[in-house]
């Protein structure tokens, strides 16, 4: 459905540049929902944002259904936006905002009435503004939006960080029951790591503008491979008060790790391999792929203080 | 022992000429040593309920008692709060960059509180910094003292907001949602220096997170629409909840170490108005259980607030 070769931004910040996407190769099935995960300024946003032709790629492709991204692209690919706040005009009527897409792509149907009922806003909330409504109603509204063109393909930007939890269940269950309902293809962007196994099919783990591990849900939370995804989830509180944080983790370079794996400064495994020596990914079995040297390897996290001195660096 | 002991508070604000009730007597304690957590969703009031423990609501109007040792803070002067504040209170708030003052240093910043309250010499003060940077674990202290709040990241901002508020070695610090802006590698970073360094006082810490509660609290107070209305165990109330809205909370977000489930439970409806809080239960309206007298009659207050705590109506049909 949706493909990537060699996807890449570069920012140019005074005499500087900033790397934000690094050769992001990948496809997307239709009906698969992709959940992207990755600590913030890991370039998610710019990947998802780059995928609609938000902003303009360095170099790389994107390839929707085979084709180069075309001017007529836009109504069937779609954005969700994180804040519910900022991205809905707040001069416009709900009604004129959900209209808007029908009226410049010129379509008849689906009409304002019908994606109200999809999204379950009272029909009442036409003529009214969106500081009237709630953050999770606002959010509804936002979704309508993006359904008006029958999109074939969603990014979901955080659509859900900014709303209280039990407003949280009631999107993300819409978000489900309509790409169900649709066939829809999402990438769906986040930080909560249990919210994205909750919602997505496919997840992948970004790190300074690089796919480290991408997997099908259930074997990235059962067997992480990488060190990262690793800390990322043993960083996360439990239920039960039992978090297992690995330590210690160095959030300031120590060591430069330009030519090597870009997770070595902060690695509790790194060897002197993973410095000199940038990791391919590679597949560990059935479409789990892993860009690091030891991965698939006895599992270091048995001994999680190793320092890095110890392992010869 | 009892470091602090609210009974019955309430806030209200005036909101368009009415009466806006932020909190609506509520009553829980806090003793030297323990940790203790406020849960509860935007607008529930637990924000206004801490911050009016050092009076830093001045447009309120506050009622009921806040005994912090002993002595209710609601009859002391604004000149006698100032030596409670920061001394014997300290409070982390969640906005790192909005409050840290842009224009001071870090050094200046962390030895203002001591040089306020006569701790130390301007001299000594540097000194004592620069080991409260230490403390919360900050790289290069020396380096980040001469350095101003924009330079730093989030996180190293949420350890410098903990050491200003420990400088004084407070009896009870109150932290405010103090990883809710932080990415899960920083947060844990983050509680494990709280957890640390909060060993001795007492902790009250609020956060719309459960699990953050789970792994810190001893005890945890549930407050939905200005009210508590369930508190106790935090081993207790995350495995057996007792009250609909808990239940309901909980059953709302997934858990990495519980199976994944089809649809996550949804709570229909909103909270009530609060400038026109419902007679009944302030959960009657959402709650799947509701009977007619939930509507009728507030709860009695208990470790759940609800009416089917009583046998009475345990068994008594929803309608």
């Amino acid at each position: 459905m949706i493909e990537t070769r060699e996807l890449t931004k570069i920012y140019k910040i005074g005499k500087e540049t900033l790397t934000a996407v690094n050769k992001i190769s990948f496809a997307l099935e239709r009906g698969e929902i992709l959940g992207l995960v990755g600590e913030s300024g890991s370039g998610k946003s710019t990947l998802g944002r780059m995928l609609l032709g938000l902003i303009p790629p360095t170099s790389g492709q994107v390839l929707f259904e085979g084709q180069k991204f075309v001017k007529s692209l836009p109504s069937r690919m779609q954005m969700i936006f994180q804040d519910p706040f900022a991205s809905l005009n707040p001069r416009m009527t709900i009604g004129d905002i959900i209209g808007e897409p029908l009226m410049i792509h010129r379509r008849a149907t689906p009409t304002v009435d019908a994606l109200l009922d999809l999204v379950g806003l009272p029909q009442s909330a036409k003529g009214r503004f969106p500081h009237e409504f709630s953050g999770g109603q606002r959010q509804r509204v936002g979704i309508a939006r993006a359904l008006a063109l029958h999109p074939d393909f969603i990014v979901c930007d955080e659509p859900i960080s900014a709303l209280d939890v039990s407003i949280q269940a009631q999107i993300v269950n819409l978000l489900l029951q309509l790409q169900k309902e649709f066939g829809l293809t999402y990438l769906f962007i986040a930080h909560d790591l249990a919210m994205v196994r909750h919602i997505s099919t496919r997840v992948a783990v970004m790190y300074q503008g690089e796919f480290i591990e991408t997997a099908r849900v259930e074997d990235l939370y059962k067997s992480p491979s990488h060190p990262y995804t690793q800390l990322l989830l043993s960083s996360i509180p439990r239920l039960d008060g039992k978090r297992a944080s690995m330590r210690p983790f160095i959030r300031t370079p120590l060591l430069s790790s330009s030519g090597g794996c870009p997770f070595a400064p902060r690695c509790p495994f790194a060897a002197a391999k993973c410095y000199q020596e940038k990791p391919q990914s590679r597949d560990i079995g059935t479409g789990h792929f892993v860009s690091c040297h030891f991965a698939g390897q006895k599992n270091p996290l048995s001994n999680p203080h190793k320092q890095p001195e110890k392992l010869g660096i | 022992m009892t470091l602090l002991q609210v009974d019955n508070l309430r806030v209200s604000f005036s909101l368009y000429g009415k009466e806006f009730q932020a909190v609506r007597g509520i009553s829980f304690e806090v003793n030297s040593g323990e940790a203790v957590g406020i849960v509860g969703e935007s607008g529930c009031g637990k924000s206004a309920a801490v911050q009016s423990i050092l009076r830093l609501l001045p447009a309120s109007k506050i009622e009921g008692k806040i005994r912090f040792e002993g002595v209710d803070l609601l009859e002391k002067s604004e000149r006698e709060m100032g030596d409670i504040r920061g001394l014997k209170i300290g409070m982390v708030f969640q906005d790192p960059m909005a409050s840290l003052n842009p224009t001071m240093t870090i050094g200046a910043q962390v030895a203002e509180g001591l040089i306020f309250h006569g701790i130390a010499s301007k001299r000594e003060a540097k000194e004592l910094a620069l080991q409260l940077l230490r403390e919360v674990e900050i790289q290069r202290p020396e380096e980040r003292l001469n350095q101003y709040p924009h330079e730093l990241s989030g996180g190293m901002r949420q350890r410098v907001l903990i050491a200003i508020a420990l400088a004084a070695k407070p009896r009870l610090l109150i932290a405010d949602e103090p990883t809710t802006a932080l990415d899960v590698t920083v947060q844990a970073q983050i509680l494990d220096v709280l957890k640390k360094r909060s060993a001795a006082t007492g902790l009250l810490l609020i956060t719309h997170d459960l699990t953050v509660v789970a792994e810190m609290c001893e005890r945890v107070l549930v407050f939905y629409a200005g009210k508590i209305v369930e508190q106790g165990l935090v081993s207790q109330i995350l495995s057996q909840p007792r009250h609909p809205y808990t239940q309901m909370l909980l059953r709302s977000i997934p858990h990495l170490d519980r199976p994944r489930t089809e649809r996550l439970q949804t709570i229909a409806g909103t909270p009530p108005n609060l400038l026109a809080p419902p007679q009944g239960c302030s959960f009657a309206k959402r709650c799947p259980y509701a009977m007619p007298i939930c509507k009728k009659e507030p709860p009695f207050i208990g470790s759940a607030a609800c009416w089917r705590e009583l046998p009475l109506f345990m068994n008594d049909e929803p309608v």
